[in-house]
């Protein structure tokens, strides 16, 4: 994953494995990426049997008897299982004989009837019951049931059934093949659910093997050892099937945090208002429904939602108020946290007020920026790597995986909780980096620009659309603006932002008019929204007290001007050291006269423009 | 394609986790500690992996000396010199 560690981490986890497993069992977790080669899957199994039992189930919150049975050979599947658990859970595994799996469940003295399991998988592949594809015999459906059945009468284990594979990609086949299969499949789902309730669960393996392209089909594996599907299939579905374990035994993540503008719509509610924010299920803003659509299937399933938005509130609500479109509505959310503070710290206090650990949230946010704040501060909370387009939102969070919870009875939804109190509570704690320390490590830029020809349009834009950190909101024309920009005794700047996230580009402006030889006005001070948060505004005063220190004003006179939108900037100048000198109605006026004194920037290097010089 | 004994090689002592593992002509299950039927298809399955190459069952079933091997390696166009 990050590039500083060294090229090959197996290697390293191979050479410090004497002597420090737990270091090597970290490496081995921390890259689960580069199972889906051979030889790294190969070489982190062979690592994991050299990690002693008592680092791994020290590594794991809790212990889980998991049975593997089915009609084929399943020992790839159940190393990838036992790699993939490992964060979660230490995995007692228990591995039925080849196509004894029917024995095993209905016989009361049967190896996993001993072994008393907490999960029963059942991969029952087409090539198994066909033999090899060769004969297209109907499944015998009434012994499947009978079979769940009489296991069902005994335990409470969930039984997680993998459905068979697709056959004519594995032996070819005609649509005599494909009748075949469309009925097997429905057919076994419908007796797992009649036997076995609502501890009936069913795997599809086709969403997994669609992302392998045509190499999951591989008969040459079931004709020499009888493996379903390519090995590396198998590794694939045993990394899915963790997740879904966990999700019935120790569910990882009961919160989901979800960011607001660029997220869960296309647009900034402050900025673009939320009759301008884009919601349509026919055009390309259909993502962001997508992914409500799937938030609210999830809060269906019981997990809990917190709205994360750094916004002002009312503006947020009347989004779920003034647009239909919305799929999820105010009452899906179980906390709202939209504020201007950082993310890291709504986080924490969510985490307080729902009482549930860091670990059980998950952090849907468009941003890197803010993903990063969240990860640097609280390392717990699980955060999903959303790519650029909304469009792949959904399908994204999707595959992470971590929200397939099935539906279980209440009673099964007990048991789990049962899991969960076992486990010592590791409450909220505080935070591993503080905001400021975040802010340190940014590698914050603010280039100084003057405002001119190159960079006019993008000024005037802002000018004419900021609303929420913008502190007099006036309008101006790009021919005025213009006229600032060639006029020497006139500040008039715009900032390019960039940190170690990435540039966001001209995203700051400023103006300060001469209104006489010695008083100049703070015409204008905005900043676009995606720049908010980081201080950037104190790298622009200080420019701005730089450049009027050099022309010795007795004042600089500012004033804040409010909207419905820019509270936000209430009380920025106060905060620059600027002293209230007039309040009527709600025009607050201010000034500046100490420009020797440096505006406390902290966290921002401001570099000049080179082109200016 | 061309590939080296020590190209083969690797893939073996990464297999069956024997750094100083040497391969030689009639090399078979016996002569390695651990080459049984599952290590066998491990072996299989990282071949295919370095050498981008597909065995075939029967190919994988008569794979008995690394000479085999060898030989089938060069069917699939991965000419292996010793």
């Amino acid at each position: 994953m990050s590039s500083s560690v060294a090229a090959n981490p197996l290697a390293q986890a191979r050479k410090t494995v004497a002597e420090d497993p737990g270091a090597a069992y970290e490496l081995i977790l921390q890259n689960s990426d580069a199972w889906l080669s051979v030889s790294s899957f190969l070489s982190a199994v062979q690592l994991l049997q050299r990690i002693p039992s008592e680092t791994r189930e020290q590594r794991a919150k809790i212990e889980v008897k998991v049975a593997l049975l089915g009609n084929c050979t399943l020992s790839y599947t159940a190393d990838a299982l036992s790699l993939a658990l490992g964060p979660t859970i230490f995995p007692k595994i228990y591995t039925g004989d080849f196509d004894q799996w029917a024995m095993d469940l209905i016989d009361t003295a049967s190896g996993l009837a001993n072994f008393a399991p907490d999960v029963v998988v059942v991969h029952l592949s087409s090539l198994g019951f066909t033999k090899g594809g060769t004969d297209l015999a109907a499944v015998p459906i009434k012994q499947i049931e009978d079979a769940f059945r009489s296991f069902a009468d005994r335990s409470n284990a969930p039984v997680i059934t993998i459905l068979p594979e697709p056959l004519r990609e594995c032996t070819g086949g005609s649509s005599q093949t494909d009748c075949w299969y469309n009925e097997t499949r429905e057919a076994i789902r419908r007796a797992s659910k009649h036997a076995l309730g609502n501890r009936a669960i069913t795997l599809d393996a086709v969403p997994t093997l669609l992302a392998m392209n045509s190499d999951w089909a591989a008969a040459r594996y079931w004709n020499s050892a009888k493996i379903p599907l390519h090995p590396k299939a198998c590794i694939a579905l045993g990394r899915r099937l963790a997740r879904v374990i966990e999700n019935v035994t120790y569910p990882r993540i009961k919160v989901i945090a979800v960011d607001c503008d660029n997220t869960l719509w296309g647009g900034i509610v402050g900025e673009d208002g939320s009759k301008g924010l884009r919601l349509s299920p026919f055009d390309e803003s259909a993502g962001y429904l997508n992914l409500q659509r799937l938030l609210k299937e999830a809060a269906a399933n019981g997990f809990l939602l917190v709205a994360l938005s750094k916004n002002d509130e009312e503006n947020v609500r009347e989004v779920f108020d003034q647009r239909p479109e919305m799929i999820l509505k105010l009452e899906d959310f179980s906390l709202l946290k939209i504020n201007w503070g950082p993310k890291s710290q709504n986080l924490l206090a969510a985490a307080n007020e729902l009482n549930l650990a860091l670990d059980s949230f998950l952090l849907i946010d468009d941003s890197p920026f803010e993903r990063g704040e969240v990860a640097a501060a609280l390392p717990d909370v699980v955060i999903a790597e959303l790519p650029p387009d909304p469009d792949e939102y959904a399908t994204a969070i999707t595959r992470l995986g971590l929200l397939e919870r099935p539906l279980l009875s209440d009673e099964d939804t007990r048991r789990t909780e049962l899991y969960r109190q076992e486990q010592a509570r590791q409450t909220a704690r505080e935070a591993v980096i503080s905001p400021e320390e975040f802010l340190r490590d940014l590698q914050l830029e603010v280039l100084a620009t003057p405002v001119g020809a190159e960079n006019l349009d993008r000024v005037a834009q802002l000018v004419a659309k900021t609303n929420q950190f913008n502190l007099t909101t006036r309008r101006h024309s790009r021919d005025k603006l213009g006229a600032w920009a060639s006029d020497p005794n006139v500040y008039a700047y715009c900032y390019r932002v960039s940190d170690r996230f990435g540039d966001a580009g001209i995203t700051g402006v400023c103006v300060a008019l001469p209104k006489s030889d010695r008083v100049f006005e703070l015409d204008t001070l905005l900043l676009s929204c995606r720049v908010i948060g980081r201080t950037v505004e104190h790298a622009i005063m200080e420019h701005l007290r730089q450049w009027l220190a050099d022309r010795k004003p007795e004042e600089l006179r500012g004033e804040y001007l409010p909207t419905p939108k820019n509270g936000l900037v209430a009380d920025l100048l106060p905060r620059f050291g600027f002293t209230l000198i007039s309040n009527v109605g709600d025009r607050k006026q201010y000034s500046l006269d100490d420009f020797q004194r440096p505006i406390a920037n902290a966290f921002a290097k401001i570099v000049e423009d080179p082109l200016t010089d | 394609m061309q590939a080296t004994k020590q190209d083969v090689e690797q893939v073996f002592r990464m297999v069956f986790e024997h750094e100083d593992l040497e391969i030689f002509p009639q090399m078979t299950a016996n002569d390695v500690e651990n080459w049984d039927s599952f290590h066998h298809l491990n072996l299989i399955l990282a071949l295919e992996e370095r050498f981008d190459v597909r065995f075939s069952s029967e190919e994988i079933a008569g794979m008995e000396k690394v000479d085999d091997l060898f030989w089938i390696l060069g069917r699939h166009g991965v000419e292996v010199s010793w």
